[in-house]
């Protein structure tokens, strides 16, 4: 098994006990790695040449690639879902909306001093469960 | 072109093309995100020839800026925008009278051109006025009721537009600040 599942799956339950002790903050982040250790499980044995070409070229047509590098999980997510998106559209549609809700909760639980309480905690549970269930789905894993 | 431009660009061509839509739209600089809340959610979610815009849209917005993320919602993800940008057509509100199609809207444009108008409930007056705070279907029935003789109405180049004599007006109560009419009303802006 990959390390990368168990990373995930780790953090998946370390969020569930972090809600049950009420701290809701940092079940969020554990929630959202989760999600993006499956994310990069796929693009390393999923679609590990795709992922690569795509990143040159990114990189290349990008004008401050250098500052772009350390801030790359948003290159994996759009890789991502320009993927999914091409082959199907339904499912492409929905890790749209829900990888970037998780991601807004995320930064909002660890980077602001918004109040998290167990309602945005429950919310991210369940949108973290969903995506990581469908990833591994959609790419046989 | 950044990407908010790109961003504000599209959704111009959105409510342009879906009418029914209102779009709300915020960036979130500290994750590098953008968010468009779609509503209704009838549309969001049923609304094919939306989705498939939504998509290329989507997709397009990948190809061109992979650094930075484009989340499509609706009201009901419950995500709270702080402080969206609001993006809504104005209706074009139909009404027949006697057969004769008016653009209530045009009409409404062209009586009170100085006051603030909210297309969606009424007509809030920029100017002191007596308290008065009329609702479309007031100012309708106002015009309707007292100066519509469709013999009076003369169709002019565009059939959106009329001109009626309009000896009324001029003895109204309410003053609708047609001062400067002539005999000649333009009903149609």
């Amino acid at each position: 098994m990959s390390e990368f599942i168990i990373k995930s799956l780790n953090n998946f339950e370390s969020a569930e006990l972090l809600i049950e002790k009420e701290k809701y903050s940092s079940s969020i982040h554990c929630l959202y790695y989760s999600t993006y250790q499956i994310i990069l499980l796929i693009t390393k044995y999923k679609l590990g040449d795709e992922w690569t070409a795509f990143q040159d070229a990114k990189f290349a047509e990008s004008l401050n690639s250098k500052e772009r590098k350390e801030e790359s999980h948003n290159l994996t997510i759009s890789f991502i879902k320009e993927n999914i998106n091409k082959t199907d559209e339904v499912f492409g549609r929905k890790f749209d909306s829900k990888i970037g809700i998780l991601k807004r909760y995320r930064t909002s639980a660890d980077y602001k001093e918004d109040v998290i309480d167990l309602r945005t905690a429950n919310i991210s549970l369940g949108l973290s469960r969903n995506i990581n269930d469908e990833l591994l789905k959609h790419f046989g894993l | 072109m950044t990407s908010k431009k790109f961003i504000l660009n599209k959704i111009k061509e959105l409510v342009s093309q879906f009418t029914e839509l209102t779009i709300k739209y915020e960036y979130e600089e500290s994750c590098d995100s953008h968010f468009i809340e779609v509503s209704p959610i009838k549309e969001f979610e049923s609304n094919k020839n939306y989705i498939s815009k939504e998509r290329a849209i989507s997709l397009e917005f990948v190809n061109l800026f992979p650094f930075e993320i484009l989340t499509f919602i609706s009201e009901a993800d419950g995500i709270a925008l702080q402080s969206p940008l609001i993006f809504k057509p104005k209706p074009q509100i139909k009404y027949y009278l006697n057969g004769n199609k008016f653009n209530f809207e045009h009409i409404i444009s062209g009586l009170f051109e100085d006051y603030d108008v909210d297309w969606k409930t009424s007509i809030n007056f920029k100017t002191p006025n007596r308290g008065l705070n009329l609702t479309y279907a007031n100012i309708f029935d106002n015009i309707t009721a007292k100066k519509t003789n469709v013999d009076n109405l003369e169709k002019i180049q565009n059939p959106e537009i009329y001109t009626t004599q309009d000896p009324i007006l001029q003895s109204e109560e309410i003053d609708f600040d047609c001062d400067q009419t002539t005999d000649d009303y333009l009903l149609a802006a």
